[in-house]
């Protein structure tokens, strides 16, 4: 159960970051470019919620 | 314009076909509706609102309006859910066409499932809305950025 969680939150925010980077670019250097850089901060976005979350749940 | 717009809320993709931009409208169609089959197959399905006047389905209510985002697919979903509850009240079996469309509520990845889904449709309207914004008014259908500068 935790895998798929994690696979989902993995594949998900690469979507999210494609598409926006696909609409917001023409050029395949610049689509890539613009999903890498998105996707990167909304994986370490997820991952600090994801923390702050199981922290509070602690206390 | 406007069959355009529908076509792309209907079929991902559809608008840039048209236009024959092939490869935008190929990449749109597979990532969008192979998240949301990654959905069903996670047993998730387009639930049906919860219409409750003292305001307590409002996310229930946005979910399923975010989750239609992504067109006939989740039409052919919402309808196999009301039709799997029917069969059920006159107690006959679906098939498998109808049990893969309708997902199936208490399943372990039924929540899961559903955010596949509304994942698919939230991108759908992106997209769509990104087409109205290049082609509007006669535009090349350029991004924005190449029409700002």
């Amino acid at each position: 159960m935790g895998t798929i969680n994690i696979v989902s939150i993995i594949y998900l925010s690469f979507v999210v970051a494609f598409i926006l980077g696909l609409n917001d670019h023409d050029t395949p250097r610049k689509i890539i470019r613009a999903t890498l850089r998105r996707w990167l901060k909304l994986l370490a976005a997820l991952v600090v919620i994801g923390a702050v979350v199981l922290l509070l749940s602690h206390i | 314009m406007a069959l355009d717009l529908i076509g792309s809320w209907l079929l991902p993709g559809f608008g840039y076909l048209r236009k024959k931009r092939y490869a935008r409208a190929l990449i749109l169609f597979i990532i969008i509706e192979g998240t949301f089959f990654l959905g069903l197959v996670l047993k998730g399905s387009v639930t049906p609102p919860i219409l409750d006047p003292s305001g307590g389905g409002v996310i229930s209510f946005l979910s399923f309006l975010i989750q239609v985002g992504n067109g006939l697919l989740s039409i052919i979903s919402f309808a196999a859910v009301l039709a799997f509850k029917k069969m059920g009240d006159f107690q006959l079996a679906p098939g498998p066409f109808l049990a893969f469309f309708a997902g199936e509520q208490p399943h372990a990845f039924f929540e899961m499932g559903g955010f596949y889904l509304l994942v698919s449709g939230a991108m759908n309207y992106f997209s769509v809305v990104n087409f109205y914004d290049r082609y509007k008014n006669g535009r090349n259908g350029c991004a924005i950025e190449a029409h700002k500068s």
